[in-house]
Parts: structure tokens; sequence; C-alpha cells
């Protein structure tokens, strides 16, 4: 059957209104603020940053599990040391000045992190505060590097910040669980387990 | 220390690095009240001297609040009929002021306090310049900035004057060193990154 006149005049204006209605959606400028792409993109990419990488993880989450085991005021000096010290290990590595074996730090972190929490060691305030803030270079170097090339700096900065202090605070609710002495054993079992992942990093294991 | 001030100001005094796109469709006068959540440097800083304020309130706020509101609207019509303007720099370093001072948790004087919101004020409001608009939808825009800026502020401070638990108030002060922490390295990459080294 073929099509009529009429009928071949009508699928001609459909194709029209098709082809216009495509054009206008492709040509529309997006109603994004303050190229709010940029800006989402950044603060995504930032926040993704320490979340994905399971070495950070490792070593974020152990952060607020062995203050969680010092108890206060550790509970909340720590995950205030890090993110400060993390900035300046994040301005060496923006400045491009290098430092060695960063992704050995990394590692090394969760190993020694990891350990402190199986051991349930209590050392002083200020030994936990230096050993953390020592690491906290390195995660803010391999941090900082990144950034110049983030779509909007500082909501990338924000975004890492934010996605960082949010594993900490996993660290700690995990960590209330020493208020119970099977939570204890529970929370130095999870230390060791973050030692020896630690450990798989620094072999390249995984 | 004098060729490093003069440095910081001269980077301060450049001209802003944000786009400011309106979002069409809503109008001038939300366009401006949004404005300040849109911009990061704002928003940073808006967020840091709410926790300020809000952290030894009322002593501190009495005098910060009012400062801030003073030297927003005056930011504003300076900014519009003079065209001047400020950068990122000054508003990041307000942020990171304000963030290590919530962290110390210490008060400090209520005339400091006045000093660095009122300073914050009169930068948000300067670098809060619309897009070419009519007379009357510029009014407009910065209007809706004035009123933005301020609920912001108060909104932080508010609900950080609100919380008095101690693991509350310990809670304000991780935020404030998230605060110094997100505005330190973004003025590490302004001041010593590969753009500012050429």
């Amino acid at each position: 059957m073929h099509p009529t006149k009429a009928g071949r005049s009508a699928s001609r204006i459909h194709a029209a209104v098709l082809l216009a209605a495509v054009v206008a959606v492709t040509l529309v400028s997006p109603a994004f603020a303050h190229e709010g792409a940029g800006v989402a993109g950044g603060f995504a990419s930032g926040f993704k940053h320490p979340i994905l990488g399971w070495d950070h993880v490792a070593a974020m989450v152990a952060v607020g599990l062995w203050g969680a085991f010092l108890g206060a005021p550790g509970i909340w000096l720590l995950p205030i040391v890090f993110p400060l010290v993390m900035a300046l290990g994040g301005g060496l590595g923006i400045a491009g000045l290098p430092l060695p074996g960063v992704e050995v730090g990394i590692a090394a972190s969760a190993v020694v992190l990891g350990i402190m929490i199986a051991l349930g060691a209590r050392p002083p305030l200020w030994v936990a505060a230096i050993i953390v803030g020592a690491f906290a270079i390195f995660h803010g170097h391999a941090h900082g590097t990144e950034l110049p090339a983030a779509a909007d700096a500082l909501a990338y900065a924000i975004g890492f910040v934010l996605g960082t202090g949010l594993l900490h605070l996993v660290g700690i609710t995990l960590g209330v669980a020493t208020r119970w002495e099977a939570g204890k054993v529970a929370v130095r079992a999870a230390g060791g387990a973050i030692a020896i992942a630690g450990l798989a990093f620094l072999t390249g294991m995984a | 220390m004098i060729r490093g001030f003069v440095f910081v100001v001269v980077l301060a005094l450049n001209s802003p690095a944000f786009a400011h796109a309106p979002i069409k469709g809503i109008g001038v006068f939300y366009n401006g009240l949004l404005h300040p959540l849109f911009v990061p440097a704002h928003l940073l800083l808006l967020f840091g001297l709410g926790l300020l304020l809000g952290q030894h309130a009322p002593g501190m706020s009495r005098f910060g609040w009012f400062a801030f509101v003073l030297a927003l609207w005056t930011g504003l019509l300076v900014g519009q009929v003079f065209g001047i303007s400020v950068s990122a720099i000054f508003l990041l370093i307000g942020a990171l002021t304000a963030g290590l001072v919530v962290t110390l948790g210490r008060p400090i004087p209520g005339m400091a306090a006045a000093a660095i919101t009122g300073l914050a004020g009169v930068g948000i409001g300067v670098d809060s310049m619309p897009e070419p608009l009519t007379r009357k939808e510029t009014w407009l825009t910065l209007a809706g900035t004035g009123l933005g800026a301020v609920l912001i502020l108060s909104y932080v401070g508010g609900i950080a004057a609100w919380l008095r638990q101690p693991w509350q108030r310990i809670g304000i002060r991780v935020a404030g060193s998230w605060t110094a922490a997100s505005a330190l390295l973004v003025l590490a990459l302004a001041l010593v990154g590969p753009k500012a080294s050429g």
C-alpha cells in the first residue's frame, strides 16, 4: 500500500518538527549557575578520591578507630589534626615539592595505625598526634598533586576534606563499640585487618 | 615580610576567578539570593563565619553579626558604584582564619570577631557583582544577595549556637578544621601552584 500525498506531507512535517526539536534541545544553553557542572564535578571528584582508594579508606577509618580507642580528647583531636596537616601536605604537592615514597607512606599508615589499634596502644596524646600528622602529610601530598587538574579546585578540596572526614567518622562510629569488652576485641581485630590490608598495599598484593 | 604582604594584597585585588552565570527562569532576585550558595568561596567563608559566631554566641555574635550585615551591604554598594572587586584569595584567607579560630575553640574579643566578619562581609559584597543587567534588575539581584548571605550566616550561626552538648561542640571544631583545611589547600594552589608560578 503506497502512502497518499497527504500522508507523505504529514510525515515530512513530523520529521521537520522532530528535527527542529532535536536542534532546539541541542542548541539550548544549560541553566547551570556558576558553571555548576564544574563546581559539582569538582566536588564529586574530590569527594570520591579518598573513598575510592582502598589504601586511603583503610588509613582514614583507622584514624577514627584509634581516636575512639584512645578516648577523649584523642577521639576528636586526631580527626582535627589530620585534615589540617593533610592540607599542609597538599600544599607541598601543589607546589611540586617532591616527597619520596608517597605511596609507601600511605600504605605504611594503614600498617602502623592498624598495629596501634590491634595492640590497643595508648601513647601520650602528642605522640599519637605526631604519628597521625606525619602520615597525613603523605595522604595530603597525594591529593594535592591532583588538585591543579580539578574542574573546580575549591569544590574539589571541600569534597575531599569532607570525604576524608566522613571516613574518620565511620571509624569513630565503629570505635564506639570499645565501650564493651567484646567490642574492644572486635575493634582490635579490625585494627589487625587494617594492618594486614596495609601490608598487602605495601607489597603490591592489593 | 612587607614584600609578602604586598604580594598578597596584589593577588587579592585581582579580578575574581569565578563566572557569574545566572540560573535561567527564576528571576533576578532569587538568582541574587542563591548566589552565595553557588560560589564555593562565598559559601565556605559564610560557613566558617557562622561557626565562629555561633560557637561563642551571644558574646561574639552580638558584634560580629551586625558588623557583617553592615559591611556586606556596604560592599555590595561600593562594588556596584565603583566597580571594584577582590579575588577569591581574600575570601579564602577569611575562611582559613575563621576555620582556625573555630578549631582552636578559644573565644576571641568581640571587636576582633567584628573585624573578621566585617572584612569578610565587604569581600563577599564587592565580589557579588551581577552580570550586566538593567538598573532595576541589578539592584534586585544585589538585594537578593544581601539577604541570601545574611540568611546563610544566620542559619549556620544559629545551628552552631544551638548545639550545646560537649560532643556537638567538638563537632563544630571538627567542621572548623575542615573549613580551614579546604581553604588552605586552595590558597596553596593560588599562591604556589602551577598557575601562580607560571
